[in-house]
Parts: structure tokens; sequence; C-alpha cells
């Protein structure tokens, strides 16, 4: 833990020195090219201890078969996306249901692969989760984004210590009440989000359908819907009423989540 | 669920894995308590005697061929019937300390120690002729106690009831007797009353009478000879008489009918010297006699009247004829007279012929009955002689058919089922169970836990099944809690095994 915290106090320290923001690094980023995506800076890599402690998929890690199960469902969205990039919404058909666990390894594996980067957008209210991530203190958010005028959209992708995978956490305005997604404003940051790299792959974590009518109107703004059934968590009308609330026709498929494992045994079991 | 059955298996595991805890608990406590029920099982102890029992009752060899036996049923049936029979069994009770000797004896409590004895007790036929009573109870002396006494009891009550048997056998059989006794004497009077009012009906009646018959039917064919002669003659005189005068001289008619008067009279005192004067010739001689003094009185007269006359004398051939004449007409009157009279006694004798054979059948009819009631009443008698015998032997036991071939002995091994059973059988059944519980659940869990689930009842496609991501620390856990698990499991098999051990040994 300690050398963890020492390496995150380095990389704060090397930022602050060189005085540049994530943002600035964003704006460069105009031309789309591999190039441009190795030049993507990136001022802290987390590492694989960090990311196992996080439950966040890396190519060497140990389960390989969590590993290739998202490596599978990548693959599945980028040759729906065809030669493009597409948003994708994640969601759970309950609640804990680990929506947001498999949005963000989703995002690591796309950005596996040093061609594609991705941007993992943080749309729940309820239960956000992604800050965490962020390499900022306190960083500015969507919700920043979608109340103040001020805010650029540079201003709210923050770099997650994995290399080409951005995020745009929920911001300071975590009041669940609102009705943020219904905003014009939204629809349009998707689609600049969407449209500005064309190897962007952008992940919306929404909340679970059954706590939140939110879901039906991020479902709008995407292109697909991956709906993740917790292992022994949902019944069948639980997971009718999701497919219903995220559209048919966007939905790929579903992800069958927290199927149980052991760290001990996983040979046998 | 899926179908596969290699699926279903993989997800009861995976459920087991996931609530370990539960599923190490449980196999935990049923195992012990199921060691420690089988530590604590009643102990029973059992023993038997062998009883010897004759296959014979009273009442048969003492009727035979006279009432037909019923046939005798199996041995063992009938000392259940002896020994699961009350008074035995309260008998048991009391001696064989059931009950403490300062508790009130309660008819509901004796009942129910009763139904634990029957319970806990088996007859069986061993042998052709052995049974064998066996008991079990929690107490070895007590079971040996109870397996000898009931053998025993078995033995006295079989043996009073076999005594009560020969004499209901005996009485019977002498009631029997006192009834054809009377039935005897009855038939002997019907006999003798028979007898008496029946002359006739005495042996050789019908033979002499027989005789008789034909002495009469003899006599009477040589009476109707007789007639025939006797009327052949008086047609021959009357034919004689006509041809010759009625008289040739008057003046001796009167001596001739003297003549003929003392000639009748010497034939009357003849008769009456050999018959009575009812005699039908007797009588009809002095018919003649009076008739003739008649007529020579008349000739007297008319002698007198006509004297110095003469005129005639009687033929004297003719007078003879006459007189002739009369003999035959006497004789052909007495004979049939005669036949007559032996026609009359004829029918009489064949009247009483047929009354001696009639009384003849009755009488046969009537010995007969009184010769078989004789004949068994013989033998009745000597069968209750017999019967009084067996009675008697009975009544002092020396015909004992019944004896203790093997007295009970005190058992030594408790029987129980074997500890290992339940020791075996608890860690089996503390697998077993908790896993069946678990799949019931999973069963009727309407919650999705695979994706063959989602495409057959939704038709939706599945993606990818991500499985737990175990973070270092979390398998860090883990991997103590599994090991503290499969200590606490492999701890329970031992401490169930040092627990058989100490039980089979005796420790415990």
């Amino acid at each position: 833990m300690s050398k963890i915290e020492e390496a995150l106090k380095k990389a704060k320290e090397m930022q602050l020195a060189s005085g540049s923001q994530p943002l600035a690094s964003e704006a460069l980023a105009d031309a789309t090219s591999s190039d441009e995506i190795a030049r993507m800076s990136e001022p802290l890599r987390r590492s694989e201890t960090e990311l196992a402690m996080r439950r966040i998929i890396f190519p060497s890690m140990r389960e390989t078969a969590i590993r290739d199960a998202f490596r599978n469902l990548r693959t599945s969205i980028v040759q729906k996306a065809g030669t493009g990039n597409a948003i994708v919404l994640v969601t759970s058909s309950s609640e804990h249901g680990g929506g947001s666990f498999v949005a963000r390894n989703l995002a690591a594996a796309i950005a596996f692969d040093e061609n594609r980067t991705a941007l993992l957008v943080d749309c729940n209210l309820r239960a956000p989760t992604h800050e965490e991530l962020v390499v900022n203190e306190n960083p500015l958010g969507l919700t920043d984004f979608l109340r103040d005028q001020e805010v650029a959209v540079a201003e709210i992708i923050h770099p997650s210590g994995i290399p080409r995978l951005r995020i745009i956490p929920i911001g300071r305005n975590k009041d669940p009440g609102s009705e943020y997604f219904a905003l014009l404003k939204i629809q349009r940051l998707f689609r600049e989000l969407k449209e500005r790299y064309r190897e962007r792959f952008i992940i919306v974590d929404a909340p679970a359908v059954a706590v939140s009518a939110d879901v039906r109107m991020l479902a709008e703004l995407c292109d697909f819907a991956v709906l993740v059934v917790p292992y022994a968590g949902s019944t069948d009308t639980q997971i009718d009423a999701a497919v219903e609330a995220v559209g048919e026709q966007r939905l790929l498929g579903t992800i069958i989540n927290d199927e149980p494992s052991s760290a001990v045994l996983g040979r046998w079991i | 669920m899926p179908a596969n059955l290699t699926e279903i298996l993989r997800l009861l595991l995976l459920d087991a894995y996931r609530r370990r805890y539960m599923m190490v608990g449980a196999f935990m406590a049923i195992a012990l308590v199921i060691t420690v029920m089988g530590v604590t099982w009643p102990r029973t102890y059992n023993s038997y005697s062998t009883v010897y029992v004759e296959d014979r009752s009273v009442i048969g060899p003492l009727m035979e061929g006279a009432a037909v036996q019923s046939p005798l049923a199996d041995r063992a049936m009938i000392a259940r019937e002896v020994i699961y029979g009350r008074k035995l069994l309260t008998q048991i009770v009391h001696t064989a300390g059931f009950l403490s000797p300062d508790e009130p004896s309660d008819p509901l409590r004796i009942d129910g120690i009763v139904e634990g004895i029957k319970e806990r007790t088996l007859v069986t036929n061993v042998g052709e002729n052995l049974v064998r009573i066996e008991y079990s109870d929690s107490d070895a002396e007590r079971a040996q106690f109870v397996a000898q006494k009931m053998g025993e009891l078995f033995i006295t009550e079989s043996l009073a009831a076999k005594s009560r048997e020969s004499e209901t056998a005996y009485s019977f059989i002498d009631q029997q007797v006192k009834e054809y006794q009377g039935k005897l004497k009855a038939l002997d009077e019907n006999l003798k009353e028979f007898r008496n009012a029946n002359a006739d009906a005495r042996a050789g009646a019908d033979v002499d009478s027989a005789h008789r018959l034909t002495e009469l039917r003899d006599r009477l064919s040589q009476l109707d000879q007789e007639l025939r002669e006797a009327e052949i003659r008086r047609a021959s005189l009357e034919g004689q008489l006509t041809g010759e005068a009625q008289s040739t001289n008057l003046s001796s008619r009167s001596e001739h009918y003297r003549a003929r008067i003392a000639e009748l009279q010497s034939q009357l005192d003849t008769l009456l010297l050999t018959y009575h004067e009812s005699y039908p010739d007797v009588v009809r001689i002095k018919d003649q006699i009076a008739e003739l003094e008649h007529v020579a009185t008349n000739v007297d007269k008319g002698t007198a009247s006509a004297a110095g006359a003469g005129i005639l004398i009687s033929n004297p051939l003719y007078q003879e004829l006459r007189g002739e004449l009369y003999e035959a007409r006497t004789t052909v009157r007495t004979i049939t007279s005669r036949i007559q009279e032996t026609r009359r006694q004829l029918t009489q004798e064949e009247e009483r012929n047929r009354r001696i054979q009639e009384a003849a059948a009755e009488l046969a009819e009537r010995t007969r009955d009184y010769e078989v009631t004789t004949q068994i009443y013989q033998d009745l008698l000597r069968r209750r002689e017999a019967a009084r015998v067996s009675m008697n032997l009975d009544r002092t036991q020396e015909g004992v058919t019944m004896r203790v071939e093997e007295p009970a002995f005190l058992p030594h091994q408790a029987i129980a089922p074997p500890l290992a059973f339940f020791a075996s059988g608890g860690i089996l059944l503390g697998v077993l169970l908790p896993f069946g519980v678990l799949f019931g659940i999973q069963q009727a869990d309407p919650r999705i836990r695979h994706p063959a689930v989602l495409s057959e009842r939704l038709g939706l496609t599945t993606l990818g099944v991500v499985r737990h991501l175990h973070t270092p620390r979390e398998a860090a856990m883990e991997a103590r809690g599994v090991a503290t698990l499969g200590l606490v499991a492999i701890a329970t098999v031992v401490v169930i095994g040092a627990i058989s051990i100490m039980s089979i040994t005796g420790a415990i």
C-alpha cells in the first residue's frame, strides 16, 4: 500500500512540475492516428498490483478466463461497430449487479488494443464509482459540464492511469434527483465525443434498470447496450423489464456476471 | 436450470462453494450428531429359551375312530397365544422387576409394559417340536430372567391347559356314557313291554303255527274226500230205495222201530264215552232217537186200533235200506259240519300266523336297536376308563410332554447397530444432506444462473460469463478460509473416528 501511495504522490509531483494538464493533451489530439494515440500523455501508470486490487483486468493477469471474457465482449462490440466507433451503454438488471465493474473492464479491454482508446462515462448518479480511478483530486465531471456553461469538454476528461483509457467522472453535483440526461446538452456532448475520434469507444456506465429511469434516456443516446445479469441475482421479469428499458434493437446481448469462482481452487471450480 | 447434467452439477458445486461455511458447518453438525446418536443408542440384550413340545393332544387318541380329531395347528402359534396372553405377561411384569416395589400398580402403566414386552418377544418354531422364546431387553439379566420365566410359565400354563383338556375329555365321555346308559335302559324296557304285549312274539311261534296250518289243510282235504264218498253212498242208497216196496208187514214196524232205537241208543252210549253232549253226532243221534220213539208210539197206537187185522208188515230190505240211507245222510251232515269247523280253525290259524310274522319283524327291529346301543355303550365304557387314566396322568404330570430343552442364557454381547454404521452414515449424510438441500433451493430459486436459461426462456444471447474477480486480499482471505474449513472437516472426521474407537474399546 505504501508503495502505491508513494507512486501516486510521485506522479502528482511530476504532473505539477511539468505544468501539463490532461485537457491540454486532449486538446492537442486533433489528428486521428495511432501516432496521436501513442503520444497521449499518461501522467501515471498504475501497477498490476494496483489494478488487481481495484479489480481491473490487465493483459498479463492470472485469471485468464475473466480477461478473455472481456476481450470477447470487446470483439463483439468492435465487430458490430464496423469501421467506426460506438457508444455502448452498460447497465445491469438489478442493483449491485456489477454494471460498473463490467463497464470499467470493458473499457480496459478496449484499451488493450494500441490502436483504440476507450472513454468511460460515469452516468451512475446513484452510485458513482469511477472517480477513484481519476488521477486528479476532486476532478470536474459530467454533472459540472452539464450545469456549468464555463466548463469545457476537455476539462472533464481525465486520464485513469491505464494507457488509452480516459474517464469522465460524475463530477461534483452528485444529486441523484436531477434530470441531467433529458437535456439537449448531453446529446451534443455524446455526439461530439463520438465524432471527435473514430478510434474512441465510449462506454456509458448507467445505473441498474430496476432503480433508475435514467437508463431509458441514456439508451436513446447510445448505439448499443450490454445488459449485465448478476449470477443468481435477477428473475425473468427483472430481465424482461431491463431489455424493454434499453430497447431490444439496441441490445447486443447479456453478460452473466459474478459467477462464483475460487481463487484457491480455481482450477477445479 | 440447464438440462445438461454436468452443468447442473457444476452449478451445484459453484453454489456449494459460495456457501462453503454453511456447508462445512452443516456437515460437521450432522456427522457429529449422528455419531453421538450411535454412541447413545440404547443397547439391547437378547436371550432365549427353547421348549420341547409334544405334538399330541389327549382327546385325539382317546376318541380315535369314534370322533374326528381337529388338526393341530402351528405350535409356535399356540405358544404365542399362551405367551402373549395377559395372564402370563402380567405375571412377568410383576416378577421381572419392571415395576419398582413401592410403585402403585397402575393398570395403564402395566398395559404399557405388557405391550412393550410383547414387542420385544419373538416366538418361533425352530424344529419339529421345538419352540424358541426370544426376548430382548436393555438389561442383560432381565433379558435372561424373562426368557427363562416365559419358557417356564409357558410349560406350566400349557400343562394346566392340558390337564383341563383331559378333564374335559373325561367328563365329556362320562356324560356320553350316562346318556347311552339311559338310552339302553329305555330300549330294554321297551323290548320287554313289546314281548309282553305280543304273546305270539316269541321264538319258534312261527314254526309252530306253520306246522299246525299244514295239519289243518291236510285234515280239510281228507274230510273233503270223506264227504264225497258219503255223498256217493247216499245217492246210491236213495237209488236202491226207490226200487223196493215200502212195507211187507205192518205188525213188525213197531218192533222194528224199537230195534232201531236200541241200536241208536247203543251208538249214543258209545259216543258219549268220548264226546260231550253238545257234540254234533251226539245231538243228531238223540234227535233220531226222539223221532223214532215218536214214530214207534204212533205205530203202536195204530196197531192197537187195528188189532187183529194184521194188515201189513214192513219190507225188511226196504227198512234196512232206509236205515242205511239215514245213516248215509247223517254221515254227510256230520262231515259237512266237520269241514266247516276245520275251515274256521284254518282261518283262525292263518290270522294268527300273520300276526306272528308282523310281531317278528317289529321284534327284530327293536332287538337290532338294542344291540347297536349296547355295542356303543360298551365301547364308551372302555374309552371312559382310558380317559380316566389319561386324566390321572395329566393330573400327576406323569406323562409330561413338555420341557425346557435349552434354558435361557445370560447375554454378554449387546445387540445394537454398529457404531461404524452411524459414523460412516453420519459422514455420508453430512455430505449428501446439505447438497440435497442446496439442490432443492436451486430448483426452487427463480433467479437466473446460466446462459442457457436466458436464451431458452427469454431468447437473449449471452456475450459472456464473467466470474468473480478476486482482489489479492480477497484471495488471501479465501485461502485462509478454505484452509480453515478443510481443517474443520478433517477434524470432524478425526473426532468421529476417535469417538468410534473409544466407544468400541469401551472407553465411553
